[in-house]
């Protein structure tokens, strides 16, 4: 067994298993995976997922940086984003194991996590496996360790800093970057719009498809900044199968349904008691309230606008019951 | 969203909102400035409406619908409320 320090934190990196993967531990945290399944030992048991929806959490965990509040992997495991710190926890939105005080909880820098998170996808994602990817466009998870495929699970986080296809900001897509229009979206237009600058306002009079930009988007279930006035961050996002984590929100989400059709399962965000369900087709909009968590089914690729509130102070005044969960009163 | 519209920019030559307004502000005439041109968007485009530029939405034909993404100001109806689905 090797030994490498982090800020902070020891990472213990074990010797390959029979099937080729390595085994992780952080703080008291132990992952081990297998042909078929991840196990997750912490202090006292031990918690298993099926190694294709691990990886899909996990991958969204580390590209989204722990996202906006909590990251359930399942009803059992997942992180909580304190911006600066991360939870890693077992049972602490699981009523059964609240109530029988069986829930488990570290808490870990998250530049750490981050770095041991990407670790565990870097060794265990197999080649020919995209954990982004809809199920019908990638290979299989399971069997013994082959390859890698780094291209997938290292892909650049794409935020506009200001608006998309700005000079310097963030860039259109297009075949020629190779980035083919997506099997389920040759029905979307790839019209241009029309732009009439005068001399000197060419960089000023701007205006894109977006429709097309979403078309050509090769991952799943990964909001992307296309938009930014002050902390309102306009995030659309192609979603095809079952988003990978259930969301537990630290601040209300809004969501805009852009095409297609999203069907919603919504849960009491500490409980996982059923709240309600929701089905959003093209043109409706839904807001998720700051004490749920939701998870969402798509039954074909859909076009889905997440709007986000980045305002820092949001998690601390919905906590505190400074502000209500919901956005309006009825 | 959905439909034609047209967007036309004006820069003025002296700005018509004053500093730290948040918001769109209506504008009683048009400023007196320089055109910076126009766009026409369609359905699933996105534009972009320049700070300190005044601007102004046409429509030709069809209804159109937009999604206007801003900051919460004197213009601001608030209807979420009367038309979100309750049970």
């Amino acid at each position: 067994m090797s030994t490498a320090t982090l800020t902070g934190t020891t990472l213990l990196t074990a010797a390959q298993n029979k099937l080729g993967y390595e085994s992780f531990s952080i703080g008291k945290f132990t992952f081990e995976r297998d042909e078929y399944f991840a196990h997750i030992i912490y202090p006292g048991n031990r918690h298993i997922m099926p190694i294709e929806a691990f990886l899909r959490a996990l991958m969204r965990d580390v590209a989204w940086g722990f996202f906006y509040g909590t990251v359930n992997f399942d009803n059992v495991f997942g992180t909580i984003n304190h911006y600066g710190t991360v939870e890693m926890y077992i049972g602490l939105n699981n009523f059964a194991y609240r109530n029988s005080h069986r829930e488990y909880v570290e808490t870990f820098q998250s530049k750490d996590l981050k770095k041991f998170f990407e670790s565990i996808l870097a060794n265990w994602t197999n080649e020919g496996f995209d954990p982004f990817a809809a199920p019908e466009e990638t290979g299989e998870a399971y069997g013994p360790k082959r390859g890698d495929n780094l291209q997938a699970i290292q892909r650049e986080r794409l935020a506009a800093k200001r608006f998309l296809g700005l000079p310097g900001d963030l860039k259109l897509r297009g075949d020629a970057e190779g980035q083919p229009v997506n099997r389920q979206f040759t029905d979307v237009s790839q019209e241009k719009p029309e732009l009439h600058p005068e001399p000197g306002f060419e960089s000023e009079v701007h205006a894109v498809n977006l429709f097309a930009y979403l078309s050509r988007s090769d991952v799943t279930w990964n909001p992307s900044v296309v938009s930014v006035v002050h902390d309102s961050l306009l995030c659309p996002t192609t979603e095809e199968h079952i988003l990978p984590i259930i969301h537990g929100n630290d601040r209300v989400e809004w969501f805009v349904q852009l095409s297609d059709e999203i069907i919603w399962d919504v849960e009491d965000k500490m409980t996982g008691a059923p709240v309600c369900k929701v089905t959003m087709k093209a043109g409706d909009v839904s807001a998720m309230p700051a004490d749920i968590r939701h998870r969402g089914y798509s039954p074909r690729r859909s076009m889905l606008l997440v709007w986000e509130n980045n305002d820092g102070t949001l998690p601390q005044r919905y906590a505190s019951g400074e502000f209500k969960p919901y956005p309006v009163e009825f | 969203m959905d439909g034609d519209i047209e967007v036309h920019l004006i820069k003025p030559f002296q700005p018509v909102v004053p500093a730290g307004k948040e918001g769109a502000i209506r504008l009683d005439a048009e400023p007196k400035g320089k055109n910076m041109g126009w766009m026409k968007v369609k359905r699933g485009h996105m534009a972009l409406l320049p700070k300190g530029a005044a601007y102004q939405f046409r429509n030709h034909g069809e209804p159109g619908v937009m999604l206007l993404q801003t900051i919460k100001g004197d213009l601001t109806v608030e209807k979420w409320a009367e038309i979100c689905q309750t049970f």
